[in-house]
């Protein structure tokens, strides 16, 4: 048993040991398939044109409509589960596209250092500096509302802080001797870079993808919000931003707005707890010590765990 | 056997406030299945010397000049990419501090498969069996393998750092600073092992330090070195109990002295000059307590003193030698 605990355990097996990364995974994987299997799940289909009377209007919740109904009679559960494909769908992409460029540059800067390094850090704080939304509304208004551009835009004006902290960190681990111990042993400035800087970046990189996911989310929520999201789309953010502008709040139809709302914050939380989860896996030196090994927290742990149930048998 | 041998090594700095020499004119020779003890002050240059022997100076550190003679081939001189075969495969180094030597995210395992798998030492299938091969020899049990440096005590970090730098089995050892931050147990274990090792694999070592003891113990021969130089330089019985430099004499003065334990241990006063401001002659002659005036003003040169003993003193020259004092 022992043994087993130091033998080494694939990434799977650990994540699954730990209480919230499986509580953030499975809060995820539930928007997700939401998302995925949005047609089967919602009683409706939001993009469908309907005739509504005055007593659809701003329905509230009832047996016909789990979460009410809007401004004009469409079902809002529905709504909100096509909602999640077009949300999380800006939300990976824009991150996506912020952390490869974020990476690059950071870890290419970082390490090279030099004349390249203030080359690259210049452009860096040049898009850093730009106000971006009013850049972004300009864009968006000039070149058309499409989600493939809303997903750029917002892609290629975030990227900057990652790449700052990113190559801050790697600056920092270059200098320590075991980069130092691997050029001496003969490994390439490439294997330097991707077997021992990247790993001790990992931990920052999922840091900024969780927030690069939820800030693109937002920001997708801010664009629609000011009316230039994807206007044949329905996602969280234009949903916030129709039940505001549409009277929602002062007839207190809570039901159309409290459930995006809710729902972004539920992707948020999810996607900070996997994160902490993959962190602890990466830098083990979050879980244990010499003098305070596995098996000492592990036992400890468990009589912790015994200890009510062995006091009530009694 | 000559192993190694190095000849007026000279390496400057080259940083934003000027240009500085951390080392000047360096000469020594290491032979097979000897130990050479590097000694001197904080700040006397010799990580210095040794970095720019494995050619692993920070990009500031320049080598003016010299020669690196490892079996015929000058070191200084050859391409990087053959350097990099030569690093390791014939000349292998335990970095000062082997807990910031191990990578704190990798097992210690993987961290010896990657000089083994990029050198080829051992055929792919064999790398595992020689990883455990290898921690073995340095007494730490195979299943620490898949471990990571901080679950490992200090000792074992630096046995795995010393498994890590035999890999491939190289022709020298150069060991910086090996007992430093370790206990006295630990250090006595540490020791013993590079003497054993030393003969098993006909080594030659190098060990910088500040600790005469472990020299005085384990080192055939010493160098020690002030403000970049070389000071003196014989065998461990010459430095130890025929010192000629007053540099080597108030550096043993400065050590417990067992058949006298009551005697007083004095200091050296003030520091080592800095590498910016040198003073114009013998760099020791502010805080020598024995100099003349001729000392202020000329460089001392290299006077042999015995048969494999050399000192750089202008006082050594004359018939009584501060030793006599």
């Amino acid at each position: 048993m022992t043994e087993k605990i130091y033998s080494k355990r694939s990434f799977f097996r650990q994540y699954i040991g730990s209480k919230q990364g499986v509580i953030g995974a499975v809060m995820l994987l539930l928007v997700i398939m939401t998302a995925l299997f949005a047609p089967w799940i919602a009683p409706y289909d939001p993009y469908e044109p309907i005739s509504a009377t005055t007593e659809d209007v701003l329905a509230p919740p009832g047996p016909g409509h789990l979460l009410g109904q809007d401004e004009i009679g469409r079902d809002v559960f529905s709504s909100v589960v096509f909602g999640a494909r077009i949300s999380l769908l800006v939300g990976f992409a824009a991150s996506l596209i912020m952390i490869l460029l974020g990476c690059t540059v950071g870890l290419v800067s970082g390490y090279v250092g030099g004349r390249l390094d203030i080359l690259l850090m210049r452009i860096t704080d040049g898009v850093l500096v730009i106000p971006s939304l009013p850049l972004m509304l300009v864009i968006i208004a000039v070149a058309g509302r499409g989600i493939g551009l809303i997903i750029m835009v917002i892609g290629l004006f975030s990227w900057p802080y990652t790449a700052r902290v990113i190559r801050a960190q790697v600056i920092s681990i270059k200098e320590r001797q075991f980069v130092m111990r691997a050029k001496a042993i003969g490994v390439s400035h490439f294997g330097i870079v991707m077997v021992h800087i990247l790993p001790q970046v990992l931990p920052v990189i999922f840091a900024s993808i969780t927030l690069d996911i939820s800030a693109a989310i937002l920001a997708e929520a801010g664009l629609s919000f000011l009316g230039l999201g994807d206007p044949t789309l329905i996602s969280w953010g234009s949903m916030i931003n129709q039940a505001f502008s549409r009277g929602a709040v002062s007839r207190g139809a809570w039901w159309y707005l409290v459930p995006p709302g809710f729902l972004l914050a539920w992707v948020t939380l999810g996607l900070n707890l996997v994160s902490n989860a993959i962190q602890e896996i990466v830098n083990p030196r979050l879980r244990t010590h010499n003098l305070f090994d596995e098996r000492k927290i592990l036992s400890l742990l468990g009589r912790l765990r015994n200890y009510p149930s062995s006091q009530g048998g009694e | 056997m000559t192993l190694l041998s190095v000849r007026d090594l000279t390496v400057e700095y080259h940083t934003d406030s000027g240009k500085f020499r951390a080392v000047e004119g360096l000469n020594f020779e290491l032979e097979q299945c000897k130990t050479l003890g590097l000694v001197g002050e904080s700040g006397c240059g010799k990580t210095t010397a040794m970095m720019a022997l494995m050619r692993l100076l920070p990009e500031v550190g320049r080598i003016v000049s010299g020669s690196v003679t490892l079996e015929n081939i000058d070191l200084l001189r050859i391409p990087v990419s053959e350097m990099r075969k030569i690093r390791w495969n014939d000349l292998s180094m335990v970095f000062q501090g082997a807990m910031n030597a191990l990578n704190p995210v990798r097992t210690v395992g993987s961290q010896i498969r990657e000089a083994l798998q990029l050198h080829n030492t051992v055929s792919r299938d064999q790398i595992d069996k020689e990883i455990i091969r290898l921690l073995d020899i340095v007494g730490v049990s195979a299943s620490f393998k898949e471990r990571y440096p901080h679950q490992f005590s200090g000792g074992m970090r630096q046995r795995a750092m010393i498994a890590m730098a035999l890999a491939c089995k190289p022709k020298v050892l150069i060991t910086d600073e090996p007992t430093t931050a370790l206990d006295v147990m630990v250090q006595a274990q540490i020791m013993d092992l590079l003497q054993d090792l030393k003969s098993e694999f006909d080594l030659g070592i190098i060990i910088v330090t500040h600790d005469l003891g472990v020299v005085a113990e384990y080192c055939d021969e010493v160098l020690v070195m002030y403000g970049g130089r070389m000071v003196e330089y014989g065998s461990a019985d010459q430095i130890f109990n025929h010192s000629v430099h007053p540099y080597t004499q108030r550096l043993m003065l400065a050590f417990p002295d067992i058949n006298n334990p009551d005697e007083e241990l004095s200091s050296i006063p003030g520091h080592p000059p800095p590498l910016d401001d040198l003073p114009p002659g013998c760099r020791f002659e502010p805080r020598c307590g024995v100099s003349v005036s001729r000392c202020s003003r000329e460089t001392p040169g290299i006077y042999t003193v015995a048969p494999g003993h050399i000192c750089s003193c202008l006082l050594a020259t004359s018939q009584g030698s501060p030793a006599d004092e």
